[in-house]
């Protein structure tokens, strides 16, 4: 059994719709990431869920149980919240004793567990200390080991990284995977960070303006967006707006500016001659060569800039700017070039739908 | 540990219940003041209510009272005097403050507030007792002297954050422009802190206007300010003409509150 | 100028209390001796400390209550804190009147209880105790709300849903986070209602007269009637006293602040 399930969860305040029928289940120790820009509504979701916002439709299940209505301080969930919500004035023990009081533990087991718990998290012996004396990354840990202590059914995150300058958000990142690793116990984290999102989770909820775009696996979301949006999203892309005018049996072919683009496509269902396509290419996808030597369209180098290893080259192709990452440095700034692009990795979306075709798997369309 | 029956309880009903209650204190607040603007149209002598029949009688009595229309002005003229000095005063400290280094100044703020927290009575007998050592005697001027030591605090408390927020770059940019100290004073800084001079003015007025446990001790028999005219009304008379002057107090106290709210804001006068 | 007509008058109060008359006369403790000998001022020490205490346990739960829902559970908060404050910038003896009004026989009080059946003859409740207490408790209520409201604030709600998220209802959320939370606010509010009351005189001459003497009253009395300058100095420096010693409990629980930066008296 899952041990969260939301079923058609719908939440308006006033006039304003923050979620919109959104289904997702989370399965026994997993990690999972509800990823969205901000004001997506993924932090409400995440309210719903802890018990702070009750929705307006539909169920949140735990461990089977509907506890819509049920009150936080009666919900098997406990929350890290954005800001951490440390108690200033109890010391770091005293915080993370303040559920297992609540839950009726008793004095020596409470001890017990509260020195394990600082084990894991690395601070032992930091117990008596007041939470202002510790550092940010500390604070973090105690937040995380003041839920987990209490071994509820789901931990619920709330961009706890977010406050975290790179450095140290790299490595929280590492030990957040590392102690659900080591305690089993599911998470469930929100975030606006594609890249922690990416690295640390098993599965990801996409949420653009209150409704799920696609629910799946990190590689799966990444390689096979459903939508425009979360290919955007989760990574640079270079987007190109053009017509459809033919199709044969695997290919489509695409009007942009006058010029003929052939793309892989073998979904004769999802796009009909005269609509408009979005091809979409993302930059490490794409490379430059002499405009001698063909290439789809063509455009100008307006800049280039080192980025390590490799140049990042903009190229103004008339109607949009493409970036483009590549290990040639031989073009200059006004110089003429070809742009070429894997055909494979190339997105198709109609009406913002990506309906391009990967070789494995045939793209689920909604509705 | 509490019932979870009784915590579930709140957590649903909390809001309502507190919101209910709160209504219910606010109520309380301004009951008392509602009573007085209505008794002040009661037609009877005695403070009955519900009050017989409404009447402009009192007013019109008020109006033709040579003693309370006295007390009026001279609460007017002791209020405007001392606003006048307490505004001067706390505007020389406050600038003194921003701008210069001098032994105490970090004395100042408890010295300011000081006046603020010890109980009034015990500052009035003490202003008594050193007005007849050093020969002042009681009188207009004593009132007056008393007042602006009762709200020099208040002026003070609001005039310095304005100087304090002051950029004192202007000062520098309007002197690298080529003016004097004197100028720099009249034309930029100024222009800049009269907002909460003003604001500091009229919280001045209104607590000179209001004041009364100073006056109580310090004045002379000629020296009738409002709120001790009104104090002898309801201790000796108490004739509901003083339900009328309760009113005047009322007008002018909401007409100093709205004005110093159109200038400044809710919060600065309310956590002062 | 304040430094001219604020302190040098205490401080020469604190040297009359000294004096057996008016100077030059000798040094003696008696006006002290005097307070601590005679039953009828040690009964208005008491009267006076207890209905501080009273007042201030009243104005706490009153005060904290609105102030709670002003700002956990409102929104017009600008406005709310007007109606708070409007009352409290209204002229004190005009206050005092318009209690007076309520309590007096025949007053809104008794027509209320003759009402609702409550009571069956018009008594009043003027100069009695309750009308003391429920007078000084109208006067500081308003103004003990402002560091409740501030404190609360001040909070992080976060730490709220923190306690819920941990397993704490609301009532245990209350006692174990926001009380201990704003523990500033509440003792800033108790020192600004606790010292004017120990020093109120106006209230307790209007509302409870010579039945219900306090001691700023008798301080009063011997400046303008009895003229034993001299004991009224001594008393007055009893009162100076209370406030130095609520002021430093206010230090020392940190809350210095809160009243430095919002007070009044009166």
């Amino acid at each position: 059994m899952s041990v969260l399930q939301v079923e058609n969860v719908r939440k308006e305040y006033d006039d304003v719709l923050a979620v919109e029928d959104a289904s997702f289940a989370v399965e026994d120790g997993e990690f999972v990431s509800i990823l969205g820009p901000s004001g997506s509504g993924k932090s409400t979701m995440l309210r719903m869920v802890a018990g702070f916002e009750s929705p307006t439709s539909g169920d949140i299940r735990i461990n089977g149980e509907n506890v819509v209505g049920v009150p936080s301080f009666e919900r098997d969930t406990n929350m890290v919240f954005q800001n951490l919500a440390l108690f200033p004035h109890l010391t770091v023990a005293e915080n993370i004793a303040f559920g297992l009081k609540r839950r009726g533990v008793g004095r020596e087991e409470r001890e017990k567990r509260i020195e394990d718990i600082l084990e894991v998290v690395e601070l032992s012996g930091y117990g008596d200390r007041d939470i202002d004396q510790m550092s940010g990354g500390e604070q973090q840990r105690i937040a995380l080991a003041r839920a987990i202590v209490n071994e509820p059914s789901i931990i619920l995150l709330d961009e706890p990284l977010a406050s975290l300058d790179r450095k140290l958000r790299q490595h929280m990142k590492f030990e957040l995977q590392r102690i659900q690793e080591e305690t089993g116990i599911t998470f469930l984290y929100v975030t606006h960070d594609q890249e922690v999102a990416m690295s640390i989770s098993d599965r990801m909820v996409i949420l653009n303006e209150g409704s799920i775009e696609q629910k799946g696996s990190v590689q799966d979301i990444y390689d096979r967006p459903e939508t425009r949006f979360v290919a955007q999203f989760m990574g640079d892309l270079n987007a190109v707006t053009g017509t459809a005018v033919d199709q044969s049996e695997n290919t489509i072919e695409v009007e942009i500016d006058e010029t003929a683009v052939t793309v892989p496509y073998d979904d004769t269902s999802a796009v009909s001659d005269g609509d408009t396509i979005d091809i979409g290419v993302r930059p490490s996808h794409a490379d430059l060569v002499p405009p001698s030597n063909g290439g789809i369209m063509s455009g100008t180098v307006t800049n280039h800039i080192y980025a390590g290893d490799e140049m990042v080259y903009t190229v103004d192709i008339g109607q949009e700017v493409f970036q483009v990452e590549t290990e040639t440095d031989s073009f200059e700034i006004g110089d003429t070039v070809a742009l070429t692009w894997d055909a494979e990795q190339t997105f198709l979306f109609n009406g913002g739908q990506n309906v391009s075709v990967r070789d494995e798997h045939a793209v689920q369309l909604e509705g | 540990m509490i019932p979870n029956t009784i915590e579930r309880f709140v957590d649903r009903r909390g809001r309502t219940i507190g919101l209910g209650l709160m209504w219910v204190v606010i109520a309380l607040l301004w009951i008392p003041i509602g009573i007085v603007t209505l008794m002040s149209f009661a037609a009877d002598r005695a403070l009955a209510f519900p009050p017989d029949e409404l009447t402009l009688h009192w007013y019109r009595e008020f109006l033709q009272n040579d003693a309370a229309i006295d007390a009026v002005f001279t609460s007017l003229q002791v209020s405007v005097i001392a606003t006048l000095i307490t505004v001067v005063l706390a505007t020389i400290l406050s600038y003194a403050i921003a701008k210069y280094e001098f032994p105490g100044k970090g004395m100042i703020q408890l010295v300011v507030t000081l006046p603020i927290i010890v109980p009034l009575v015990v500052v009035g007998v003490a202003m008594v007792l050193f007005f007849g050592v050093i020969n002042v005697g009681t009188g207009f001027w004593s009132v007056v002297i008393a007042h602006v030591v009762r709200t020099i605090p208040f002026a003070a408390l609001i005039i310095i954050p304005t100087m304090l927020r002051f950029d004192e770059t202007l000062e520098e940019a309007a002197k690298d422009l080529g003016a004097d100290e004197l100028d720099v004073f009249v034309n930029v800084r100024l222009p800049n802190i009269l907002p909460g001079i003003v604001a500091g003015g009229l919280l001045a007025f209104t607590i000179s206007f209001n004041e009364f446990v100073y006056t109580y001790f310090v004045r002379d028999t000629r020296t009738e300010t409002l709120p001790i005219y009104l104090w002898n009304q309801i201790r000796f008379e108490a004739s509901p003409e003083v339900n009328v002057i309760s009113v005047v107090f009322l007008l002018v106290a909401i007409g100093m509150i709205l004005l110093a709210l159109a200038i400044t804001n809710v919060q600065r006068i309310t956590m002062r | 100028m304040l430094l001219l007509f604020f302190i040098l008058p205490l401080l020469y109060m604190v040297w009359l209390s000294f004096h057996d008359g008016m100077p030059p006369a000798s040094l003696t403790l008696e006006n002290y001796l005097n307070v601590v000998t005679t039953d009828l001022y040690l009964r208005v020490v008491w009267r006076t400390t207890v209905l501080t205490v009273q007042t201030t346990a009243l104005v706490v739960v009153l005060g904290y209550t609105l102030a709670y829902s002003m700002a956990r559970f409102s929104k017009r908060t600008t406005l709310l804190l007007l109606l708070v404050i409007l009352p409290f910038w209204t002229n004190y003896i005009v206050r005092m009147y318009a209690l007076i009004n309520i309590f007096s026989r025949d007053g809104l009080l008794d027509w209320m209880q003759l009402v609702t059946g409550l009571a069956q003859e018009p008594s009043g409740i003027m100069y009695t105790h309750t009308a003391v207490l429920l007078g000084l408790t109208y006067v500081w209520l308003p103004l003990a709300t402002l560091p409740f409201y501030a404190s609360l604030t001040n909070m992080d709600d976060n730490l709220i849903e923190a306690a819920k998220d941990l397993g704490a209802g609301p009532i245990e959320t209350f006692f174990t986070v926001t009380l201990p939370m704003t523990k500033n606010g509440v003792i800033g509010g108790i020192i600004l209602v606790a010292i004017p009351t120990f020093g109120a005189f106006v209230t307790p001459t209007l509302l409870g007269g010579t039945d219900q003497l306090m001691i700023g009253m008798v301080i009063e009395n011997q400046f303008t009637e009895a003229f034993n300058w001299p004991f009224g100095s001594a008393l007055s420096v009893i009162v100076s006293a209370f406030v130095v010693l609520m002021l430093l409990i206010a230090v020392k629980f940190g809350a210095g602040d809160v009243v430095t930066r919002r007070s009044d008296t009166q």
